[in-house]
């Protein structure tokens, strides 16, 4: 009688504990990562185990240490390692994907010891194109993160100058949660970049109709009044 | 109910003396102190990216010791009781054998609970050391005059009380692996077999939810590989539950919330595995 007792009370719980799993796959996984990816960081976490995040970090002292002897590929390498034992963590892709974007391309632009400006140039949108990689794997693993879609939307305006990228994450990033007001404006001034006058009127329009802050309103007012001002001009000429 | 809970005091407090004497607790202890000790020499970081390596750093050795004792003390405790044969002794007195396990098991829990309470503990002299530090450098790399809510929030970055949750979470999940490793030291005759088997189980913990995810969603699996699976889900345990605690480590998620999945998990997981521990513990023959 006692060992049946001590049965049903070990089926109990494991019935109890399969529905607790259940219940917690049952809960839409954010996450778009290939299945490889997401065995990857699983197998990382147990074989690490609590020592992960200090391995990860361990690496990152590198990439400071890299970027100071301007040693980009091995910088790229440590980026690399901490961004794969701990990719939950944002600040590895966004101030990763700033070295390889800012740092290393403009190292490479300004390198005295290179002599062919050309050599120089694809060096830099080398390093240029390897921040945007970055950034957009770092999004895989943080789709909700507005922070990386903003990074995103400033690789592409101040680095590659296409303000059509840029408008695009810097809208994406402005849905996202946590989002700052002025993140939605930078997709407006990407607009106007683009010469694209009448739509970026229309937009700082919806802007103000959307907006609660009477600091963000009064931004938008003055915006709006001097792109008014200035569109008689041609678009490309009222730009500042 | 009253000579149950003395008979359970009794044998937790003998418990705790035992691991004591034996010095298990300090043999891991003290590398964990001086592992913590060293913190002081990674300074070469921003604000930010400091307090994630000192937060990494403190937890990280809290959790990587704390398994270790975990397991190694409750390996050690059953074999030692069943080698020198006091195992005899204690079920000589009225005594349920769920009883002589619980005991064990809350006696392992509270030096596992004290270990992290001293792990705790220095870890907040190192911040609290460090923070004057912290905040000259980043009032030095601001690009304007920090206001007193900047300084508020700073100081919630480094004092976040959330950071209390993640160490209980990360509390329950060392009683579920003292539970798993009680459960084996029924059945093993070697505390190194215990102790070996235990690493695994808490690995392969963390990959199961991934397993069990890829074979119920990914239709080219076969059949076979799907019910091995979830045989696995049943009888392992899943480290995923207590991965709130990495969040909240990375500032991407805290809320009191996060602590009732993991405790409901490590209570259900715990009371079969006692319930186990004590049929087989039943069945087995000391003679």
């Amino acid at each position: 009688m006692k060992r049946l007792l001590l049965l049903l009370l070990v089926v109990v719980c494991l019935l109890g504990k399969v529905a607790l799993e259940i219940l917690s796959i049952s809960i839409p996984h954010p996450s778009e990562l290939p299945w490889g990816k997401r065995f990857q960081q699983k197998a990382i976490q147990g074989v690490l185990g609590g020592f992960r995040g200090v391995i990860a970090d361990l690496s990152w002292l590198n990439v400071t240490l890299d970027w100071e002897s301007r040693q980009w590929v091995r910088l790229q390498e440590n980026i690399w390692v901490s961004t794969r034992i701990q990719p939950e963590s944002l600040l590895f892709w966004d101030v990763g994907a700033w070295h390889l974007a800012w740092n290393a391309a403009l190292g490479e632009k300004n390198d005295v010891m290179e002599l062919s400006s050309e050599r120089r140039r694809q060096k830099e949108e080398f390093w240029v194109e390897q921040g945007r990689l970055l950034l957009e794997e770092g999004i895989l693993y943080h789709p909700t993160s507005f922070k990386l879609w903003l990074q995103l939307g400033w690789l592409h305006q101040q680095r590659r100058h296409d303000y059509q990228s840029a408008y695009d994450c810097f809208l994406k990033a402005s849905t996202l949660p946590g989002a700052p007001s002025y993140v939605a404006r930078l997709a407006g001034y990407a607009l106007e970049k683009q010469g694209k006058m009448p739509e970026a009127i229309e937009f700082w329009h919806h802007l103000l109709e959307t907006s609660t802050r009477p600091a963000d309103r009064d931004m938008i007012e003055k915006r709006l009044l001097k792109l008014e001002k200035d569109s008689t001009l041609p678009p490309l000429k009222s730009l500042p | 109910m009253k000579s149950l809970l003395i008979r359970l005091y009794t044998l937790s407090v003998l418990t705790v003396r035992e691991l004591l004497r034996q010095n298990v607790l300090y043999l891991i202890l003290i590398p964990a102190l001086l592992t913590l000790l060293t913190l002081p020499l990674f300074a070469n970081l921003t604000f930010e990216e400091q307090i994630k390596f000192m937060r990494d750093f403190c937890f990280g050795t809290m959790s990587v010791f704390g398994i270790f004792l975990a397991i190694i003390a409750t390996a050690q405790s059953v074999a030692n009781d069943i080698e020198q044969k006091t195992i005899l002794t204690v079920l000589a007195k009225p005594m349920g054998r769920w009883e002589y396990l619980m005991g064990k098991g809350l006696g392992i829990g509270f030096v596992t609970f004290l270990a992290l309470l001293i792990l705790g503990l220095l870890s907040a002299g190192l911040f609290f050391l460090q923070e004057p530090k912290l905040f000259e450098s980043a009032a030095a790399n601001a690009t304007q005059p920090l206001t007193p809510q900047d300084w508020q929030e700073l100081h919630h970055q480094l004092w976040n009380p959330a950071l209390l949750i993640a160490m209980g979470i990360l509390y329950l999940k060392l009683l579920l692996v003292i539970g798993f490793t009680l459960l084996l030291s029924t059945v093993a005759s070697s505390s190194l077999f215990t102790i070996f088997t235990s690493l695994m189980i808490y690995m392969i913990g963390h990959l199961q939810s991934t397993a069990r995810e890829w074979a119920t969603s990914v239709d080219s699996v076969s059949i076979g590989v799907k019910w091995a699976i979830r045989i696995a889900a049943v009888l392992l345990p899943d480290m995923s539950f207590y991965e709130g605690a990495d969040r909240i480590l990375l500032g991407t998620g805290a809320s009191w919330m996060l602590w009732i999945q993991p405790l409901s998990y490590t209570l259900l997981n715990l009371a079969w595995m006692l319930g186990l521990a004590t049929w087989l513990l039943e069945s087995r023959d000391f003679r």
